[in-house]
């Protein structure tokens, strides 16, 4: 009996989770976009109270597919990862440490209540600062749920940039760290005991019936989303107002060019919020005559983030941060001007 | 009366998936009460020193029984925890 309630609800949380999948691949193949359609200059036919209400109705008609997708891919991705491969590799060696950093981070999504622990996990461990710094730099940056989100609503073009230009900018800061004689320091004073091979044996993982890792995977994406969609909902009504009245000639002549890389990788810094906000707004600059590389330098704005600044100067001290920030500042200058250089959209 | 000692492991401040693991954990313990095993609930801070000497790197929430860590980076639900506290008694 209680097998039976079991394979039913696996049953339905499968087709619960195709559909969706469903979903996606439907509107794909009857290019329906899932991105807003309004332009610039539809704002104008609204009053200034209908524009909040139109710009949501047309990103929630159109976007919540995807915005759907995007959470339930997060929580599922999270959930049905090899947590203990990245716990058992990340604090073993060096390398592979930058390279698990790196690559496995973006499936922890945007939740700091993770990453900040991890943080100092692989710090304290073994791996040493330069992983560390790698892996907190490239989660918030490039994860699951912001790449899906820039994919779709702006460009799959650059979500594949944002994701490159991430991955350079944190290894490099990563090792810049790491050379660093405060990192060095830091590294030294952190590392618990000689012998890097911590008792694993202790850890027996206990694997759940699939059902319950189904709704386990499902409430996570719940949980994200609780924490991500009032912030977007508030910041999509503030960027239908920036739309609305910010004059195009305003954003051509301080967006583009190498000016616009600067001011926008200044710019994002207040702004840099890990809910998506930075997507939206974006995009909504990018309607306006943004240049692509100065949308680059804007994604990129992650050296500001100052909460999870904040959280991690007190693990490592302020010249860690301070090193790594203007690391991640330097790329976010170069990067995008390299982008816009080679693509000549600058 | 049969004992067992779990200890849930978070940052801290607890994160709110400790919290509700924490709790979960001490719903599962009422119910072995009266089934006669005792468990001792602990919160471990996932960055201390002993903590990372004695499991290394973990996900949080963790969720360590008898000192082996048996769930990490979810949330089990009372049923769950409480099958895994049973099977450590034994």
């Amino acid at each position: 009996m209680a097998n039976n309630v079991r394979l039913i609800r696996t049953a339905l949380l499968l087709t619960f989770v195709f559909a969706v999948i469903g979903l996606l691949i439907y509107s794909r193949i009857s290019a329906y976009s899932l991105a807003p359609v309004m332009q610039p200059a539809d704002f104008s036919k609204y009053s200034w109270y209908e524009i909040p209400f139109q710009y949501l109705l047309d990103y929630f008609g159109h976007g919540w597919i995807c915005l759907l997708f995007a959470f339930v891919a997060a929580g599922l991705v999270y959930e049905f990862m090899p947590k203990e491969l990245i716990t058992k590799y990340m604090s073993s060696s060096k390398s592979l440490g930058y390279a698990i950093g790196a690559g496995l981070a973006p499936f922890f999504t945007v939740c700091s209540c993770t990453m900040v622990p991890l943080f100092a996990g692989i710090l304290y461990t073994g791996a040493g600062i330069g992983p560390a710094i790698t892996f907190l730099l490239m989660a918030p940056s490039a994860n699951i749920l912001s790449i899906l989100i820039t994919g779709e609503f702006i460009s799959w073009e650059i979500a594949g940039v944002r994701i490159l230009v991430s991955l350079a900018a944190a290894v490099t800061a990563g090792l810049v760290v790491s050379k660093t004689p405060w990192g060095k320091t830091l590294e030294r004073s952190r590392q618990i005991g000689q012998n890097r091979g911590v008792a694993s044996g202790a850890i027996e993982i206990v694997k759940p019936p699939l059902d319950e890792r189904l709704i386990s995977a499902l409430k996570f994406g719940v949980y994200l989303a609780r924490q991500i969609l009032p912030y977007f909902l508030a910041g999509l009504v503030i960027v239908s107002y920036v739309t609305a009245y910010t004059p195009q000639e305003l954003v051509q002549g301080y967006l583009t060019g190498v000016t616009g890389v600067l001011i926008a990788s200044v710019a994002a810094g207040p702004l840099y919020t890990p809910t998506l906000v930075e997507v939206i707004l974006g995009r909504s600059f990018l309607s306006l005559g943004m240049s692509k590389a100065a949308l680059l330098a804007w994604l990129m704005g992650q050296p500001w983030d100052l909460p999870n600044m904040a959280a991690v100067s007190k693990i490592t001290g302020w010249k860690v941060v301070v090193t790594y920030a203007f690391v991640l500042w330097i790329c976010a200058v170069t990067l995008p001007l390299l982008y816009g250089v080679t693509t000549g959209s600058i | 009366m049969k004992r067992v000692v779990a200890e849930v492991i978070g940052p801290n401040p607890p994160c709110q998936r400790c919290i509700s693991l924490k709790a979960n954990v001490e719903v599962a313990a009422e119910v072995l009460k009266a089934e006669g095993i005792e468990v001792e609930i602990k919160r471990l801070d996932i960055m201390s020193k002993e903590v990372l000497s004695k499991y290394g790197l973990l996900l949080s929430p963790a969720l360590a029984v008898n000192g082996t860590v048996k769930t990490m980076g979810w949330v089990p639900d009372n049923a769950t925890i409480e099958k895994i506290l049973k099977e450590s008694v034994k």
